[in-house]
């Protein structure tokens, strides 16, 4: 399919934007039908959508039937894909080098689909996200490399700041947690001890 | 680095065909992390023209910044201009884009504005 895709873009002149190291679109009314015209393999390396939140789950769709190995670094940030959005990036089969999908509205379920997918991603980013100690207890045993979760709340905003010398030892699961709340903060204190 | 950005700014605003010669070869020897980010509003203007200045071959970054404190006159000053599809159309007509690796038009385009950046052929190496 990406071979076709190649042919055809040569022939209509459109092989546009690779040379691109980056590409910030952040907030520029993006709509769910027109990411296709910028994830595609041709894409810049790295590739900022944050905060069109026209995007939509069924945006996540659309990018995710076209990722391959471009963009290298996808944001996502904002974008309002939910739940639905996360499990169709889910069964992408791409290999990023960093993903962000922050403030989208993702819960465990998102995220349960995220961590059994086959979407292959080195640094991800979920902040602001609504995940509970049962999603972070998904993340534990998902081991991914690198996951920043700035401000993941749950419901119960009982906890304060994690302290640095908390952090997972071993497992580098989470570089970022000064504001992360709640059980999602007690689930990760429990795992260090 | 024996050359410096300073150099080569001196070279280009020496002007003449040396003086280009020099700044384009001197370019060559900057990292791009060290170029400039944006010469000035005259340089990016003509960008959206479709016209940019033939020395800013040694741009890599092409911002647009509505905001600007103490750049010019040490004040404060606002950018009235907007970009669309338009300009974009313009834009990515001209082949001076070819040199820019990162563009950054964040919270200023519209959807058609995106359509038209996504066709520019002068972005393939």
């Amino acid at each position: 399919m990406v071979a076709r895709w190649m042919a055809a873009s040569r022939r209509s002149g459109l092989r546009v934007l690779r040379a691109l190291d980056k590409l910030d679109l952040t907030n520029c009314e993006i709509r769910e039908t027109q990411v296709g015209l910028l994830i595609r393999p041709d894409a810049p390396k790295e590739l900022d959508l944050g905060s069109n939140a026209r995007i939509g789950a069924d945006g996540a769709d659309t990018i995710a039937r076209a990722l391959t190995k471009r963009p290298q670094r996808l944001s996502l940030e904002s974008c309002r894909i939910g739940d639905e959005g996360a499990k169709a990036l889910a069964v992408c089969r791409a290999e990023l080098e960093r993903l962000e999908l922050g403030d989208n509205g993702i819960t465990d379920a998102g995220l349960a689909a995220l961590v059994k997918g086959t979407l292959k991603v080195r640094e991800r980013s979920i902040a602001q996200s609504r995940i509970t100690a049962t999603g972070v207890r998904a993340l534990l045993a998902a081991e991914w490399p690198l996951v920043e979760l700035d401000s993941a709340t749950t419901g119960r905003r009982r906890s304060g700041k994690l302290v640095a010398s908390r952090r997972p030892r071993d497992r580098s699961l989470a570089r970022h947690l000064d504001n992360t709340h709640g059980e999602a903060l007690m689930a990760l204190i429990g795992a260090e001890r | 680095m024996a050359l410096t950005v300073r150099a080569i700014a001196e070279a280009a605003r020496a002007g003449g065909d040396g003086g280009d010669r020099f700044a384009r070869s001197a370019a060559r020897e900057v990292a791009d992390e060290l170029r400039a980010t944006m010469c000035g509003m005259t340089w990016d203007d003509e960008f959206f023209d479709g016209a940019p200045n033939p020395r800013s071959t040694i741009v890599r970054y092409l911002r647009f910044d509505r905001y600007f404190s103490g750049r010019y006159d040490s004040s404060l000053r606002t950018r009235g201009r907007a970009i669309d599809a338009g300009q974009m159309r313009a834009m990515v007509a001209s082949e001076g884009v070819r040199f820019l690796t990162r563009v950054n038009l964040s919270y200023q385009l519209d959807a058609n504005g995106v359509r038209e950046l996504s066709r520019c052929r002068h972005f393939a190496r």
